[in-house]
Parts: C-alpha cells; sequence; structure tokens
C-alpha cells in the first residue's frame, strides 16, 4: 500500500465513522495534538469528532537525510474521539486491518505509556501500541489540556504513517517507501531532511529566535486580553516552534529550558481558559447539535 | 448452600505496575469487606491479566452470619421504680430497640447498674450483600496513576468495559456508571470468539483458556519459563533473566509464546551492557549467552500473538531490533571519536542543578573532594592520583549519545570509553562505581579509588541539595538523599573506612558558596545522624546500642559501628547488663550536677580511695584499648571496676550529712562515670534487653 493510499484509507476509514475531516493546521507543530482541532476542542463539555493528518516538525530528530528510522518531520494521523467512546480499541484495530495489519496474524501489544506534553501543559493515560515489537501508534486519555481537567475525557490516536508504511510496505528506510507509484519518499522528501537540518542544527539565527520569542509572547498576551483566544493560540504556537528550534541549535542551558517550558505552558493554560469561557459565552453551540 | 463467588473487572489493557497492585489490593480488601458484612467462605484466589482483575471466593456462605448486639440503655435506678416495675424510661428504651421490656436485661458496668437490650440482626442472604461488596471493593482500589474516561467520573488505572458477577450460577446485579454486570467475560483479543459466557465461577479459569487466555500469573510465568528452556536447551545457551523484567513480561500477556529471533553477528561488538540495555530496557527481550556468559547472536521474545504466526512476529521483531541496535552503534562510533578528556568543555553548557553550577564544576568539585578524602583516608600517591583523575573525567559520560539515549548505562559507558581511552582501570571502574549503590542492596565500590569518588559524589550531593533547601521531608525524597547518605554509611562501613565524616561534610558544603553555612551544616549533621540511626536499625541493631554510640559517630561511622558490635556482643554474653549497672549506679545520682572536682584528701574510706586508685590506673589502659578499637577489651577494663562501685555501694551511704564529704564522693562517681562515657553513652541502655536477642 502506497504512502498516500495509507492516508486515504484511514482518512475515509475515520470519516465513515462520523469523523469530522479537517487539513493540517498551517503554522509549524511539533505534533498533530498542537492543532487547535485537538488541543482546543478537547477542552469543554462539547462533543468532538475529528480526523486529520499533521506534518509534524522535531528540529531535534533531524539526522541530515542520513537515518533510515529518523526524521526532523515526520506524518502523523490523528484522530480525537470526544467523549471517548466504549469501543474505542476496536474501532482502532479495525482501522489496522483497512490497512492490511490483520491483528490476528501479528503481535499487537497496547504497551504503558503516559503521555505528557510539558509544554501545553497536558497529560493523558494510555499506551504505545506495538505490532510485532514496533511502535505504531500512541493512544491516549486525555486527563488534562492546558492545565485544566479534561471533562468529559478524549481519546487521541496518533498513527505514526512513516512507520506503519515501512511495516507494510516491508522496507527498512523511511527514504524508500514509496509514496506512490512514480515517487519515493526519499525523492519528495531527503532534500528536505538535508537543508532542515542544517539550518535547524548550524544556521538559525538564534539572536532572532530569542527576540521571536519574547515578541510572539508578548503578542499572545496583548491579543488576548482583546479576547481573540485563536491569534493568541497561534502565538503559542510560534512560541512552542521557536523554543524548539532554540532548543536544536543547542544554546539553551538546563534551567533555561525550564524557564522557557514554563512559559509556553502558562500561555497555552491561559489561551484555554479563555477558550472555556468563550465557549461558554457562546452556549457551547456543538452542544446544542448534539442533543 | 456455600457457592463460589467470581469477580472480574474488564479492562482495557492494565500496566504492569497497575496488576501487581490491584492484585494486592483486591485480596487485602476483599478479605476486609467479608469479614466486615460477616460473609464466611473457604478461601479466595485472585487473577490478573492485562485486561482483567479477578476474585474468586470459594464457598462463600449463603446467608451472613446473624449479628448479636448489647445496646445500653438508661440506668437501672431510673429503669424501675422502687417496686421493680418499669418506668417510662425503660419502656421507650425497650420500644425503640424492638424488644419486650421484659427482655431487657441488667448488667454492672463501671458507670454502675444500667439495662441493656439484646438486639438481634438476622444475617442477609449474600445474593443481597454482593452488591454493596462489588462496589466498596471498586472504590477501595488506588493506583499512584489513575484516570477517567468517557464522560464518567469514575476513576480506575485503565477504563474498565465490563463486570461479570457470579454467585453460583447466578449474576449478582450490579452497576457502574451505566455498566451492568453480567455473566460474560472477553477472551484473547484476537485469537478468541468473543464475549464468553460463564456458567459457574468454577469453571472460569478452563473457560478462559479455551479462549486463550490464562488467568493465573503463575501459570503464565511458568509457561513462559517452560518456553525459554525449551528452546535454549535445545541450543545448549541459557537466557539473560533479569527477574523484575520477568515479573513484568509476565503481566505483559494473556497467552504467552516464546519465539527466539536472532541478530546481525556484528551488533555482538557492541558492549555487552549496552546490548543488554537496548534489549531489556524498550523491548522487553531477554538477552541469551553461552555457558561461559558469552551473549548470543540470538534474543527471547514473549509474544501474545497467535501461535501460527510466529514466523511474521519474529521478523516484525528482528526488524525492531536491529532498527535500534543500529542506533546504538552509531551512537557508539559516533561516542569514540571523542575522547572523554575532550568533553569536558561541553560539560561546562550542562546545568547538574539550578542553582549548583554546571557538570564541569560538579567534576571540579569532586576533584578536590576526592583529594581531601585521599590525604585524610592515607591513601597512596597511586590510588589518590587515579581517584582525582577518574574524579576529572567522571561526568563526561553523560554527554555522550549512548547515555542521552539509555541514562541507565551513566557511569558504565564512562567506564567502558575510559578503557577505550586508555585510562587505568582503576580509574574506568571508579568511574562506573561513583554511583553504587544505585539501590538497596546494590553492590558496592570495590575499588579504592571508586569507593573516594563514590563518597565525594554524594557528599556534594548532599552538600549541594542541603545547601539550596532541597531537603527530604516526610515521603518526599524526590533527589534520593536518604539513600545516598545509606550509600556512605554503606561504604564506610563495609569497607572499613575511617573517616571524619563531618569534616568531610563541612569541606563538600565549604566547596560552595553558601551564605548560611554553619545552618546548613547543623541540618546536614542532623539528617546524617537520623539516617546513621536507620541504617543500623534497619539491620537490626537493638536500638538502645545504636542510641548508645550515635552521639559521636560522625567523627569516624566505622569506629562507631564497631563499639555497637562489641556492645552487642557483650548482651549476648551477659557483661553488659554488669557493665550497666556498674556505671547507672555512678551516673544516676551524679551526673545531673555540675562537674565538682574531686579532693584526694578528702577520700575517707578504704572503698573510695580503692575506686579512684582503680578509675586512675584503668585510664591508661582504657585509652589503649579504645584507641586499638579493641572494645570487647575496654569492656573488660570497665568491668574490673565493678566490684570496688559495688562494694562502694555496699558500705557506704553516699548521701551523708556532712556536704563536702558527700560532694566529694559525687565526684568520685562523675570521675568514675565519665570513664564508662568514652566507650559509649550507657545511659541510652535499657537493661535486661539480652532476652530479646535471639
Amino acid at each position: 500500500m502506497y504512502f498516500q493510499d495509507m492516508i486515504l484509507t484511514l482518512q475515509s476509514y475515520w470519516t465513515q465513522r462520523g469523523c469530522l475531516l479537517v487539513q493540517p493546521y498551517d503554522l509549524e507543530v511539533g505534533a498533530g495534538t498542537f492543532n487547535p482541532a485537538t488541543f482546543l476542542r478537547a477542552l469543554g463539555p462539547e462533543p468532538w469528532k475529528v480526523a486529520y493528518v499533521e506534518p509534524s516538525r522535531r528540529p531535534t530528530d533531524g539526522r541530515y537525510g542520513d537515518n533510515p528510522n529518523r526524521l526532523h518531520l515526520h506524518h502523523q494521523f490523528q484522530v480525537l474521539l470526544k467523549p471517548s467512546p466504549p469501543d474505542v480499541q476496536d474501532i482502532y484495530l479495525q482501522s489496522l486491518e483497512e490497512i492490511g495489519i490483520d491483528p490476528r496474524k501479528h503481535d499487537i501489544r497496547f504497551v504503558e505509556d503516559d503521555w505528557e506534553s510539558p509544554t501545553l501543559g497536558a497529560w493523558g493515560l494510555g499506551w504505545e501500541v506495538w505490532v510485532d515489537g514496533m511502535e505504531v501508534t500512541q493512544f491516549t486519555y486525555f486527563q488534562q489540556v492546558g492545565s485544566l481537567e479534561c471533562r468529559p475525557v478524549s481519546v487521541e490516536l496518533t498513527y505514526g504513517l512513516e512507520r506503519l508504511a515501512m511495516y507494510v510496505q516491508g522496507v527498512e528506510n523511511v527514504f524508500h517507501l514509496r509514496w506512490n507509484t512514480e515517487i519515493s519518499y526519499g525523492e519528495l522528501q531527503r532534500q528536505a531532511e538535508v537543508e532542515w537540518s542544517r539550518y535547524n542544527f548550524e544556521k538559525a539565527d538564534t539572536g532572532l529566535l530569542l527576540r521571536l520569542f519574547d515578541d510572539y509572547e508578548k503578542e499572545g498576551c496583548r491579543v488576548l486580553e482583546d479576547g481573540l483566544v485563536l491569534p493568541a493560540y497561534d502565538c503559542v504556537l510560534k512560541c512552542s516552534h521557536i523554543f524548539n528550534l532554540l532548543d536544536s541549535r543547542g544554546v539553551l542551558s538546563v534551567t533555561e529550558r525550564t524557564g522557557y517550558i514554563a512559559r509556553v505552558r502558562e500561555q497555552a493554560r491561559l489561551v484555554a481558559q479563555a477558550y472555556i469561557q468563550q465557549r461558554e459565552e457562546l452556549n457551547y453551540p456543538l452542544l446544542k447539535e448534539a442533543e | 448452600m456455600a457457592e463460589n463467588f467470581l469477580l472480574e473487572i474488564g479492562t482495557e489493557e492494565l500496566p504492569w505496575g497497575a496488576q501487581e497492585m490491584g492484585r494486592a489490593q483486591l485480596r487485602e480488601n476483599a478479605e476486609a469487606a467479608l469479614a466486615r458484612h460477616r460473609l464466611d467462605y473457604s478461601g479466595m484466589e485472585i487473577f490478573s491479566t492485562p485486561r482483567r482483575l479477578a476474585l474468586l471466593v470459594h464457598s462463600l456462605e449463603e446467608r451472613q452470619r446473624d449479628k448479636e448486639e448489647l445496646i445500653k440503655g438508661p440506668a437501672a435506678a431510673s429503669a424501675y421504680d422502687r417496686k421493680g416495675n418499669p418506668t417510662q424510661a425503660a419502656l421507650g428504651f425497650a420500644r425503640s430497640r424492638g424488644v419486650e421490656v421484659s427482655q431487657l436485661e441488667i448488667r454492672e458496668t463501671e458507670k454502675g447498674e444500667f439495662v441493656f437490650a439484646r438486639v438481634r440482626e438476622e444475617g442477609k442472604s449474600s445474593m443481597e450483600v454482593l452488591p454493596d461488596i462489588i462496589q466498596e471493593l471498586l472504590d477501595s482500589f488506588s493506583f499512584p496513576k489513575s484516570m477517567r474516561w468517557g464522560s464518567g467520573e469514575f476513576r480506575f488505572a485503565r477504563p474498565i468495559r465490563w463486570i461479570l458477577a457470579l454467585y453460583g450460577g447466578e449474576v449478582v446485579p450490579f452497576q457502574l456508571e451505566g455498566l451492568r454486570s453480567s455473566d460474560l467475560t472477553y477472551g484473547h483479543r484476537f485469537l478468541a470468539s468473543n464475549p464468553v459466557k460463564i456458567d459457574h465461577p468454577s469453571s472460569y479459569l478452563d473457560k478462559l483458556e479455551e479462549a486463550w487466555v490464562i488467568a493465573r500469573e503463575e501459570d503464565r510465568r511458568e509457561r513462559i519459563l517452560r518456553g525459554i528452556e525449551e528452546i535454549t536447551g535445545s541450543k545448549g545457551v541459557r537466557p539473560v533473566l533479569n527477574p523484575e523484567l520477568l515479573d513484568e513480561v509476565v503481566d505483559l500477556v494473556e497467552y504467552p509464546g516464546v519465539i527466539l529471533g536472532s541478530l546481525d553477528q556484528r551488533f555482538l561488538q557492541l558492549p555487552r551492557e549496552v546490548l543488554v540495555t537496548a534489549m531489556q530496557e524498550h523491548q522487553r527481550y531477554i538477552p541469551v549467552e553461552n555457558q561461559e556468559g558469552e551473549l548470543q547472536p540470538f534474543f527471547l521474545v514473549v509474544h501474545n500473538g497467535n501461535p501460527r504466526s510466529e514466523e511474521v512476529i519474529r521478523k516484525g521483531n528482528e526488524r525492531v531490533l536491529k532498527a535500534r541496535l543500529a542506533d546504538a552503534e552509531f551512537f557508539f562510533q559516533e561516542d569514540t571519536k571523542i575522547r572523554l578528556e575532550d568533553r569536558l568543555g561541553e560539560l561546562e553548557k550542562v546545568v547538574y542543578q539550578a542553582q549548583l553550577g554546571t557538570l564541569h564544576q560538579k567534576s571540579v568539585r569532586l576533584e578536590e573532594l576526592c583529594a581531601w578524602l585521599a590525604d585524610h583516608l592515607h591513601v597512596t600517591e597511586e590510588v589518590k592520583s587515579r581517584a582525582v583523575r577518574a574524579a576529572h573525567i567522571s561526568k563526561a559520560d553523560l554527554v555522550t549519545s549512548m547515555v542521552i539515549e539509555f541514562p541507565l548505562l551513566q557511569g558504565t559507558m564512562g567506564r567502558i570509553y575510559a578503557l577505550l581511552d586508555g585510562e587505568a582501570h582503576q580509574v574506568a571502574q571508579a568511574i562506573e562505581e561513583q554511583y553504587l549503590p544505585r539501590y538497596l542492596g546494590d553492590r558496592l565500590a570495590e575499588t579504592m579509588e571508586g569507593t573516594l569518588l563514590s563518597l565525594a559524589e554524594k557528599l556534594d550531593n548532599l552538600a549541594g541539595c542541603f545547601g539550596i533547601g532541597l531537603v527530604p521531608s516526610g515521603s518526599m525524597d524526590p533527589y534520593a538523599l536518604r539513600r545516598q547518605a545509606q550509600g556512605i554509611f554503606a561504604h564506610l562501613l563495609e569497607k572499613e573506612v575511617h573517616l571524619h565524616l563531618e569534616k568531610a561534610a563541612a569541606f563538600a558544603v565549604g566547596q560552595y558558596d553558601f551564605p548560611e553555612e554553619a545552618s546548613i551544616m547543623a541540618e546536614l549533621k542532623d539528617f546524617l545522624l537520623q539516617r546513621f540511626r536507620q541504617y543500623l536499625l534497619n539491620r537490626e541493631y537493638p536500638y538502645d546500642i545504636v542510641s548508645a554510640v550515635l552521639e559521636n559517630s560522625l567523627k569516624d561511622p566505622r569506629d562507631a559501628f564497631e563499639r555497637l558490635l562489641a556492645l552487642t556482643a557483650a548482651r549476648r554474653d551477659g557483661r553488659l547488663d554488669r557493665l550497666y549497672t556498674a556505671f547507672e549506679r555512678c551516673y544516676n545520682l551524679s551526673w545531673k550536677m555540675e562537674r565538682i572536682a574531686l579532693e584526694e584528701g578528702l577520700l575517707q574510706e578504704e572503698v573510695e580511695r580503692e575506686l579512684h586508685s582503680r578509675v586512675t590506673w584503668s585510664q591508661q589502659p582504657l585509652r589503649e584499648a579504645l584507641d586499638s578499637a579493641d572494645f570487647s577489651q575496654a569492656i573488660d577494663i570497665l568491668l574490673e571496676l565493678k566490684p570496688v562501685i559495688d562494694s562502694l555501694f555496699d558500705t557506704i551511704f553516699i548521701m551523708g550529712e556532712d556536704e563536702t564529704l558527700r560532694k566529694n564522693r559525687l565526684a568520685l562517681l562523675q570521675e568514675t562515670a565519665s570513664l564508662f562515657l568514652e566507650l559509649a553513652d550507657l545511659s541510652q541502655i535499657v537493661p535486661g534487653k539480652s532476652a530479646e536477642l535471639s
């Protein structure tokens, strides 16, 4: 199964099960969780079911296109279901079958994993899903997001598309994946890996980044005072990504690192609070539709 | 008729720790609940797999035991009039308790005679009580990490998806947030046709086994061990079994199978520790070695899949391990391009602890501390220079890729890389030994260099953390300072190292520039004393003897320990009680007052002069015995004073009329007592404890 067919299959599988299909967010994010379709929608009482692909940037994971398993940018297929349905594990396992992994013919395990995102002030309990020893999905019941309790609880499924595709296509090097009949993953992405690794590790202007962090932080606080929740959240995402770049440039000491994480988390908390308040003032529109 | 009771809490995959804790809590809470509800039974079994926690109670009685209770009413005097007829008070009491007034009993209590009603409560049927018990059991679990799911508020380690509750052949009706109990369970997620109906609790295990689930933990363990044995036995190799990993693996599967995977021979060039950690840590694989203890290019996987798909599962796992080992190989090659020595610059960029500087500063402090310890412990120049060298590069492995990937290998990679750099083997070994002991009962440093570095590392951690107020309190000890203190005492005692710990700690504190050094030291000293006491008590030395040697123990813990051993031995052979009697006669009478100077001329009686001269004569040999750490000899020297002390007390009235003479006699007693106190603070001894010793 080609990489793009896997995306199509998962999209059609989850939309048939009532998920809204949305698109990747148009800012740099480290994971699908950062997309407001997850971070904000996981908050508050309104029901929500969504699926989307999220190209996710992890500057420190870049390896100049040399490592067969590590990438600065990988693709996640993200599903969020709120409230978490009782048969979510079965529905998930069936999706694996759709992309060619028959659970009856493999060793599939739910291996304890307590997920935590310090920058988002989010944590949950769940598992890594293993297929014959390989982690292919992160499966999490959100308990807190933006430092606020989740009621009801959402379940987040994050498929690592490259890992899954490597398994399904039986290749040992991510760049050998077939994206479609014509083009390989390497042909499409390798140059990007080389350039971004150079930029992230060597070239990014750290002075600029430090200034940008401060500026976006200020901007976020400023617009939040005007009740502009979504623009303020974009500032959180900007800060989070800039922090990741600073981290990969290796200019943050451990103490500073902790400080920056705390600053992003605090901003995320303020946005989460403002979002909840806004939804309440709007009288939870999605809650009414559901009833 | 008594019937078996079965409760199965069906869950999404429970982590190993939650199962372990869940089993223990379920047993304890079920025993308590059944006792509280007056339900008798013949036995109890607990089962768990990743998808269930289950309780099977054998022969649970059909009804609760009846309850009879005596309830106290009004005083007898006000319950009956003079003719013996019941008053309103008695009538009211009887009515309120539902008994006839004629059935009231009069009983004597501490406060006089009172009227009592004997109230019988008939036991309810088990079927009626069990729903409450199930609720209590579910509510009584407590996991370190628990969660909510869906729209519910109930918390558990992972979501509960079904509840099976059977008493005999009947379902015990119960509901948890809309989830109803039934007689249905679920077998293996992929291999069974689900759900599975259970007709009777006694068929539970068999039905589950038919559905590819081995519910009893010991049975899974046995199956795994047998599987391992079958594979390794036929190949003449043996598994590298880590007991904790085995415990975990047993609880990660419902129907275990064991597969032998292989790996590329070239990976065997990696250090053994790296291979073992890469296999165990992330993948829970079991490494394999030959009879000579050399790792073989194989590994064992305990899987939960279809036995018919073992080929697919094996290949999948081989691929995963290959990728992991290729990573490790890459790290190893990259790491060995840079000598540890040349990484010191990198250490300047890494903060060891906010407020306590960088790792580089830490290794400089460790060098100084090692040198100080070497001088005070009078080790050879070679040992000193190697210990200082080890301290110099002690933290360099923390910035290697391998340790960043596998933090458990800290120190170990330091040793391996140091050897490759051509460092002396004692230097390499000391780098690894600095973190010993890592847990209770772990090994200690073998080399003197490692002992010095291990002491230095712990002293510096304690000094730094106390300096910035990160002091353990209650159950909170995030920097494991208690364990580190225990590690210090373990080394000093077991390696027979005589160290002035207080001075060493002061030197360690002094290396930082803390403003309130005196109060930090006071706190640290107090902490060390407490930890030393605890260390000795954990080894089951009598608490009174521990107290007797504790006070000055930080001057030389090993010395204090030897005093403790001598006193403990003296208790066994009865000398301690005699020593104590002699001591306390002098001490009790004289010690609470000011010290008085003795005037020999005022010693009137022969026996007084005798004691004084014996005390004077004993001082020299006592000091010699103490200085040569022959504490048993010291006890004997002191015991020789006992007959004279006894005869003094038998023949003389110490607290006589004449104040001058009385004071002088007290001075004599003080002089004698202080001689005893040079051995230990014998006032802490509780006499007659010898019987408690086995």
